[in-house]
């Protein structure tokens, strides 16, 4: 059997209670018993020395009677003469005159010469020779006897003519019931007059056994009723007669006060028991609560959660265990603390890491929602620095890191929360601070950066906080664009997020990141309705361009899964829109060679922007190398020929025509043969050779037919 | 049955006549104490002649003497000397006697003519007795309180010895008392179960 703690120590405290009140009860049991016993002996002997005093005073009477008969002349010259007749008269009339049972003569050679009464047969005749003789010597003699009938008082005394005895005069009287009666008078107790276990006399009427137990009482069971008897040989009698009495104490009698005494003891022990019982249980219910918040404590750490601090006040075990407890509890948040925070900071530069810094940006981004306070984002990229690290080795590498975090450090307002994002890429959140602050400060970081590095640069997007995104994930992503936005435009400079949403409020970056996070072409397509909602003269442009991609491809024979990727790749081609502020985007003019270069990075940017989703992998060269020339003159690559993916090249002259045939700013859509013959012209150096009059073909047979 | 051992040794005497001799001896009680006031005779063929009146006198509630030996037909008086009354009776060939109350100054007379212990007791005191030892021969005596005794004018010839102590004690025994010498005996007296 299994049993709790509590379950034993309350066991424990039940056992020794019950116990100790068990040895207490039979303590009380056997002192009582000892104590009845002793009253048993205390009778006895009372019995035996009133017994004693009894027998004397009857024998004595006897013998004074029996030798003033001695005495009587008549019968001296009877006994002389051996006239029994004469004899046995004047032992009648004795008889009848002193009220004995039996009286006896004899002459001097100890022959019966006369009786009166009768003598109930006995046992004893040797013992009543030993009277004669003792009589016949001139000695009284008395004694007690058993016979059928009972005790019977036994004296002899010589009858003498002049000195000498000439015969024996002997007198028998029945120690009869009354002298038991007597007996009991005086001593309370019931008395039996035994011989050898027969009852001769008794003051319990119908017993004729009875068990003769001789130096210690024993408890017997007559009329059914039990008593305490002891035996005891009759005094001036020989041992071997068998002849006693048993005094008998009633048992119950006795025993009363016990009865008494015993509910009282079981009272005491039932109320010993009871406490004893609610002790234990609140004794162990204590001793084991501390044990269990002990328990509850560790399973509690167990399960992650620090436990709170454990009293620890007594001074016993427990409170020892408690102690210890909160030490180790205390060493172990120690401990956990050091390693999270081991985990918080980033080794080498010793910033915060990614995981961390996203988590006080969250924290700073409810902050920001609540006080409406700015709060501002730069995610500065080394410049090249993988190409660095493989040069000078990534010893070097790691200095420049330092190095880079040690800038950061020094010139960050010392609230602004440091991170390292990823190899190169380090962030920096500043809590109060507009964009404008920001730039100034990523400025002035690229500056430092240059002169204390040895030939590393910075590339530093800037964002703000509800002016670009009202969500932290697109907050982040808005630093991030205007990060590789700094890069592709040619690194070494800050840049800030400034693609404002347009009509559409999906064109939130953080719209992006969702619709990446999700992949389906239902979002890609409303991604990119987003893209050509933010200028009025793109407006469905992505889905156009996707369409005569499409359309190419199917005209050129390509497999459906391809024509279905194609598509995609087709609505998503400039989603890097959104990192071209929209000054660029939306400018009614020629852009200058400045704005010409930051439009030429949207490939880039889209790029950037649909990586983040990893579904739409497959998509990535279509993004990117979209605006490739087939001579080599394109960007961002400069890729030529079969070096440009087959999609970028249909999705060149699908995107050209588009842009062609629409509308712009700053000049009229081109009619369709103009647009078309441009393309025709355009093959082998700007478009396929192959593919740009296939596309031609393909139109011209669509306006044939529709012509048609 | 006889325990006692006979020891005769002839003793002279030149003051009896011849053919008779003194018989004297000692009587002892088991246990060697002296037999004061035991009676000793011997039997034989010759047959007691009566004496003509002995007397026991009853003085200061005693009978004196206590022990008495007589032959057959001796005439007893018991007059009564002390100033109360006092009763003489017994019983003697299996009858008993009574010669009543009678006052100081009166006596009374009883022949005893067949031989045996009579036990002489008072119906008034029961502490007074005496005994008369009746014997049908002429040769007896009783102890003194030493135990010694003289049987005088023994003829020689052949006799039954017998003592008797009224504790109860007898000694009976063939002896041959012989002529010209006095015969001496030592009788020990035991108890002689009918």
């Amino acid at each position: 059997m299994r049993a709790s703690l509590r379950q034993k120590i309350w066991l424990l405290n039940a056992g020794i209670v019950a116990l100790f009140s068990t040895l207490l009860l039979i303590t009380t049991a056997y002192l009582v018993n000892r104590e009845n016993e002793r009253e048993v002996r205390r009778n006895v002997r009372a019995t035996g020395a009133m017994l004693e005093h009894l027998i004397r005073e009857r024998k004595a009477r006897l013998m004074e009677q029996a030798n003033l008969f001695a005495q009587v002349p008549i019968l001296k010259a009877c006994v002389q003469t051996g006239d029994s007749a004469t004899v046995s008269d004047c032992a009648n009339d004795y008889r009848q005159r002193w009220e004995v049972d039996y009286v006896l003569a004899v002459d001097r050679d100890g022959e019966s010469i006369g009786s009166s009464g009768e003598l109930p047969s006995h046992k004893e005749e040797a013992r009543l020779q030993t009277g004669i003789g003792s009589a016949l010597e001139g000695e009284d003699w008395s004694g007690i006897i058993a016979t059928d009938k009972g005790l019977m008082l036994v004296v002899f005394v010589p009858v003498r003519v002049g000195q000498e005895p000439w015969g024996a005069f002997g007198v028998f009287s029945g120690v009869d019931s009354s002298v038991a009666y007597e007996l009991r008078r005086a001593t309370g107790a019931e008395v039996a007059f035994a011989h050898d276990g027969r009852v001769l006399a008794s003051t319990l009427p119908q017993v004729s056994q009875i068990p003769t137990p001789r130096n210690t009482p024993q408890i017997v069971q007559l009329n059914n009723e039990p008593y305490f008897a002891l035996y005891e040989p009759l005094p001036s009698v020989p041992p071997e007669n068998a002849l006693g009495y048993v005094v008998l104490s009633s048992y119950h009698k006795s025993m009363a006060m016990f009865y008494r005494f015993r509910l009282a003891l079981l009272g005491v022990f039932g109320i010993a028991l009871t406490l004893a019982l609610l002790l234990g249980a609140v004794l162990s219910g204590r001793m084991t609560r501390s044990l269990n918040a002990v328990v509850q404590a560790a399973r509690s750490l167990q399960q992650g959660e620090w436990p709170g601090k454990l009293p620890a006040q007594s001074s016993d075990e427990i409170g020892l265990l408690e102690r210890v407890f909160n030490e180790m509890t205390e060493g172990l948040k120690t401990s956990q603390e050091r390693l999270m925070a081991m985990i918080d900071i980033d080794p080498l530069t010793e910033v915060d890491n990614h995981r961390r810094f996203h988590e006080r940006l969250i924290q700073e981004v409810k902050r920001c929602e609540q006080s409406e306070e700015p709060l501002s984002l730069l995610i500065a990229n080394i410049d090249e620095f993988q190409k660095y690290n493989q040069r000078e080795g990534y010893a070097t590498g790691d200095d420049a890191l330092r190095k880079m975090a040690d800038c950061l450090r020094r010139h960050a307002p010392e609230w602004a929360i440091l991170g390292r994002f990823s190899g190169d890429q380090f962030a920096v959140l500043l809590p109060a601070c507009a964009i404008e602050e920001t730039e100034a400060l990523a400025e002035t970081l690229r500056q430092a950066f240059e002169q204390e590095s040895v030939g590393l640069t910075l590339s530093i997007g800037c964002a703000e906080y509800g002016l670009h995104s009202r969500q932290a994930d697109g907050f982040v992503m808005a630093a991030e664009l205007a990060s590789s936005l700094a890069k592709q435009l040619g690194r070494n400079r800050v840049c800030r997020f400034d693609s404002f949403p347009g009509a559409d409020a999906n064109a939130d970056p953080y719209q992006l990141y969702q619709f990446f996070q999700d992949g389906s072409l239902a979002t890609i397509q409303a991604l990119a309705a987003a893209v050509d909602a933010k200028d009025a003269y793109t407006q469905g442009h992505s889905q156009r361009v996707a369409q005569y991609a499409c359309d190419l491809a199917s005209y050129i024979g390509m497999a459906e899964s391809e024509i279905e990727l194609l598509r995609i790749t087709g609505t998503l081609h400039d989603v890097g829109k959104i990192g071209v502020p929209d000054s660029i985007l939306k400018k009614p003019a020629q852009l200058d060679e400045e704005e010409r270069k930051v439009m030429e990075t949207h490939p880039v940017l889209g790029e950037a922007i649909v990586a983040k989703a990893p579904q739409l992998t497959a998509t990535l060269p279509g993004v990117r190398h979209h605006h490739e020339k087939y001579d080599g003159t394109g960007y961002p690559d400069g890729l030529s020929g079969e070096a440009i993916p087959l999609m970028a090249r249909l999705l060149a002259i699908a995107d050209t025509y588009d842009a062609m045939t629409s509308d712009r700013p700053y000049r009229k859509g081109l009619p369709a043969e103009v647009a078309l013959s441009t393309i025709e012209k355009g093959a082998g150096t700007q478009f396929d050779p192959v593919l740009a009059p296939a596309f031609v073909a393909m139109m011209r047979a669509r306006d044939e037919q529709k012509a048609a | 049955m006889m325990t006692g051992i006979l020891l005769a040794a002839l003793m002279m005497s030149g003051t009896t006549p011849s053919n008779t001799v003194d018989v004297s001896g000692s009587v002892f009680l088991p246990k060697n104490r002296p037999a004061a006031q035991a009676v000793v005779f011997l039997e034989g063929g010759v047959k007691a002649k009566p004496l003509s009146k002995v007397v026991i006198d009853q003085r200061n509630k005693q009978f004196i003497p206590r022990i008495l030996a007589i032959p057959a037909n001796t005439l007893v008086e018991f007059p009564n000397n002390d100033s109360i009354y006092h009763n003489v009776f017994a019983y003697y060939d299996a009858k008993k006697f009574d010669l009543g109350m009678y006052p100081r100054g009166a006596k009374k007379e009883v022949r005893f003519e067949k031989a045996g212990v009579v036990a002489i007791l008072c119906n008034v005191h029961p502490e007074m007795s005496a005994f008369i030892y009746i014997v049908d021969t002429p040769f007896y005596a009783v102890t003194d309180n030493r135990g010694k005794f003289q049987i005088k004018e023994v003829p020689a010839g052949e006799y039954t010895l017998n003592g008797w102590h009224e504790s109860g004690v007898t000694f009976s025994q063939k002896v041959i008392v012989k002529a010209g010498s006095g015969a001496s005996f030592e009788l020990n007296l035991a108890r002689n179960k009918k």
